[in-house]
């Protein structure tokens, strides 16, 4: 059950940083900010809304730390495939 | 010392007799008492400094010191002190699980002032925001039943001064932060 547990808290902490990552990233192009807003929100509605979180686990707090600090740097990598992608759809006029 | 844990005992009862009283508290309570909404928040709040400006990058060096700091302290003085939690001496209302490890002082009030502080160090305005949320995390573990008010309040004090201790090596803190950038450089994760 700890798996699944764990795949929860990844699926929230890397959705939620790819989505903080686009409003930092922002500046001023609305678009980018509403977006990461919302790819931010929701997998808080997600996680906290489909299962009662306030439950024991023997999941450590470093365990989580670890977690999270993956979930950023894949973050980071879907944000610049995304980048790549459309600056070279963009290029090629697509 | 008795005084003060009688009255900290008596305060703890006085409030905990509204615990399960309102259920739009209790929800709201439920909803961030757990290690992961405040928590996460909070480490998104750093993931946004680190990329919105160059300048803020020293929150992720300053912020991990003090909670790794923050916990060798807790760790240490758990060796020393050990206080039963609410639960296990009184008959009390809880909205949350019953956790295992010593009640004083609150790890999770410290780790969440750890950062908000690190926080506020760097960006006062976003700072603000992360003390509020630091203060309704550690408030609802003390409504929830699981925290006598002096354990938050110890923690709040041992998370809050932690970053001011770290703050002070800026050497240390502009080398450790020029390391991370220059592996996130090397790895080819900048945006």
């Amino acid at each position: 059950m700890e798996i699944y547990y764990l795949l929860d808290y990844f699926l929230l902490t890397f959705f939620a940083s790819l989505g903080v990552i686009q409003i930092a990233l922002g500046k001023k192009n609305r678009t980018k900010i509403y977006a990461g807003l919302l790819i931010t929100l929701l997998p808080y509605l997600w996680f906290f809304g489909s299962k009662d979180r306030n439950i024991p686990t023997m999941v450590e707090g470093a365990q989580l730390f670890f977690i999270f600090g993956i979930a950023v740097v894949l973050a980071i990598i879907t944000t610049k495939l995304f980048n790549v992608l459309n600056r070279n759809a963009k290029y090629t006029g697509h | 010392m008795q005084n003060i844990l009688d009255t900290d005992k008596n305060l703890f009862l006085f409030f905990n007799k509204f615990t399960g009283s309102t259920p739009v508290i209790d929800d709201l309570v439920r909803l961030v008492v757990n290690e992961y909404f405040i928590p996460v928040t909070l480490a998104l709040f750093i993931v946004f400094m680190w990329f919105s400006k160059k300048s803020q990058r020293k929150i992720v060096t300053i912020g991990a010191l003090s909670v790794g700091l923050v916990n060798l302290t807790i760790a240490i003085l758990n060796q020393f002190v050990f206080r039963p939690r609410p639960f296990d001496e009184l008959s009390v209302n809880l909205l949350f699980y019953k956790p295992t490890d010593p009640s004083f002082p609150s790890n999770a009030a410290a780790v969440a002032f750890a950062l908000a502080i690190s926080i506020f160090i760097v960006n006062r305005r976003i700072g603000l925001v992360a003390i509020g949320l630091s203060a309704i995390y550690s408030f609802s573990r003390f409504y929830a039943g699981v925290h006598y008010p002096t354990d938050i309040l110890a923690g709040m004090i041992l998370g809050g001064f932690s970053p001011i201790i770290i703050s002070r090596f800026e050497k240390l803190i502009n080398f450790l932060t020029s390391l991370i950038q220059e592996a996130q450089s090397k790895l080819r994760l900048d945006l």
